[in-house]
């Protein structure tokens, strides 16, 4: 049969055949460029269910965990990240250092226990004061953001009597000290760990800003701010984080702790603490280690 | 830029269909017809065709098609209506383009709407921004799919995608396990 209609769609079919195949079957398929920037884009925990999703998937983002976690980390947590430090594991310091921190005389100082965070490892841990401060921060934030449900539903958190530790919070606060211990091992994880502190953040601040009778001076936070899945609102002027919430009773009324860091009135700007505290304090633990075992009598 | 450079822009794409930059339809109503200045204007976006023609020079290029071998006639015209579309957009210096603070997923709602296409359309959009560099045109590409990836489960995201699970159950669940607080924010 031979019409033009007919011919109109032999060549249209032939045009079909020979237009040159796609070059990607799915997203897998574009370039390791186009990839990166798109999975650079995405949030943290976005990245851990997408490495769920195949095989090539989960091979690709843990090859580029950590530049996939960095450019992540510094357009969305820029803030957060200089608040919430990674401790240091002991691996990574001095050989010459650790007697200093494994001294057992610093032992009860370390094991001095709070219900809601568990103790760092000394033999896994570098537990300077600095690391252990960054260790107890992290773990609260993954503490405080377990409780977010209870504190937006008005719902009391479970009160544990004095000298008592249950069960429950056993479990709890092991799997809290399990989530920052993998912070130290995967990027992405410490990634997911500054966006659930975001949320739990802004979440706070929403609550205690519709609660009219609290008229505690806050963060400036505007709509677009709290869809922005970013913390560059906490770079403003707000209150200060001074103690570190000791016990759960504390978030309540806690709205945005941000420790290690300071406002500076002349310059108009936070100033965080200096990312190399741990050497210091290393080296200063180091010292009085040395100056400890000088003072002891040879015969003791 | 004077009417005596270049009066039109031609570009081929690699199935061989030569399009006029300047015959893009928003700009083709009633009487008001494209000025040459625009076309090039248009073209420019594309960092790739601006040194071509800042290299050829107008009579290097005279009335000859420039080829786009990577693209093709569809995924062509589509971009060309996006530079039509986005031509009198400031050029980004690049120190802000390096500025993460400025960074967003959020798009504006013409190129929401134009990214409404279908998915091999999409990527082949994001590889032909990539090609002719149009690097705004490569934001909101990337930006698209990574927000079609925010919040979906596994699942979701193995559909939306047209993704095959290779995972054993075992695998999965084993998986799932280990990732679960991550999983649940």
């Amino acid at each position: 049969l031979y019409s033009r209609r007919t011919e109109r769609l032999r060549k249209k079919q032939i045009k079909k055949r020979n237009r040159p195949l796609p070059e990607f079957r799915n997203i897998l398929d574009l370039p390791y460029e186009l990839l990166m920037e798109i999975l650079s884009l995405v949030y943290p925990g976005d990245l851990v269910r997408l490495s769920r999703a195949n095989k090539a998937l989960r091979e690709f983002i843990t090859q580029e965990e950590h530049a996939l976690a960095r450019n992540i980390i510094q357009w969305r947590y820029p803030c957060l990240e200089k608040c919430f430090r990674l401790p240091v594991p002991l691996e990574e310091v001095d050989p010459d250092f650790h007697p200093a921190l494994q001294n057992p005389e610093r032992h009860g100082f370390l094991r001095r226990p709070y219900q809601h965070v568990m103790s760092p490892d000394p033999n896994i841990l570098c537990t300077c004061l600095t690391c252990q401060l960054r260790w107890n921060s992290l773990c609260l934030a993954v503490d405080f953001a377990h409780f977010q449900g209870h504190l937006d539903r008005g719902d009391p958190m479970p009160m544990i009597p004095r000298g008592r530790n249950p069960t429950w919070n056993q479990k709890l606060v092991k799997a809290n000290a399990e989530v920052v211990a993998k912070a130290l091992r995967e990027p992405t994880w410490y990634a997911c760990i500054l966006e659930a502190h975001l949320n739990s953040t802004v979440r706070s601040i929403k609550r205690h800003s519709e609660n009219k009778g609290n008229r505690r001076r806050r963060f400036r936070m505007t709509k677009e701010d709290e869809q922005a899945g970013t913390d560059l609102f906490l770079e403003r002027s707000g209150p200060p984080t001074v103690d570190f919430p000791f016990h759960r009773d504390n978030y309540y009324m806690l709205e945005a702790y941000l420790p290690n860091r300071g406002w500076n009135g002349d310059e108009g700007r936070w100033m965080y603490m200096d990312a190399n505290q741990h050497d210091r304090d290393v080296a200063m633990l180091a010292r009085w280690y040395q100056r400890q075992k000088e003072n002891t009598p040879a015969d003791t | 830029m004077s009417d005596a450079k270049l009066q039109k822009i031609l570009l081929q794409s690699n199935d061989g269909v030569t399009i006029d930059v300047g015959k893009s339809p928003p700009l083709d109503i009633g009487f008001w017809r494209t000025p040459p200045s625009l076309y090039r204007a248009v073209a420019e976006r594309s960092v790739l065709i601006r040194n071509m023609l800042e290299d050829l020079g107008d009579e290097g290029i005279g009335n000859q098609a420039i080829p786009i071998p990577n693209v093709n006639e569809a995924v062509l015209k589509k971009v060309i209506e996006w530079c039509d579309h986005h031509r009198n957009d400031p050029v980004q210096p690049a120190d802000e383009e390096a500025d993460t603070r400025k960074k967003t997923t959020d798009i504006e709602e013409w190129d929401q709407k134009f990214m409404q296409v279908d998915q091999e359309m999409l990527f082949e959009v994001i590889l032909a921004a990539n090609y002719l560099d149009i690097k705004p045109l490569l934001d909101v590409g990337c930006k698209t799919v990574a927000n079609m990836i925010k919040g979906k489960s596994p699942e979701e995201i193995r559909k939306t995608f047209n993704i095959t699970n290779d995972f054993t159950p075992e695998e999965e669940e084993h998986i799932r396990r280990e990732n679960e607080w991550a999983e649940d924010r």
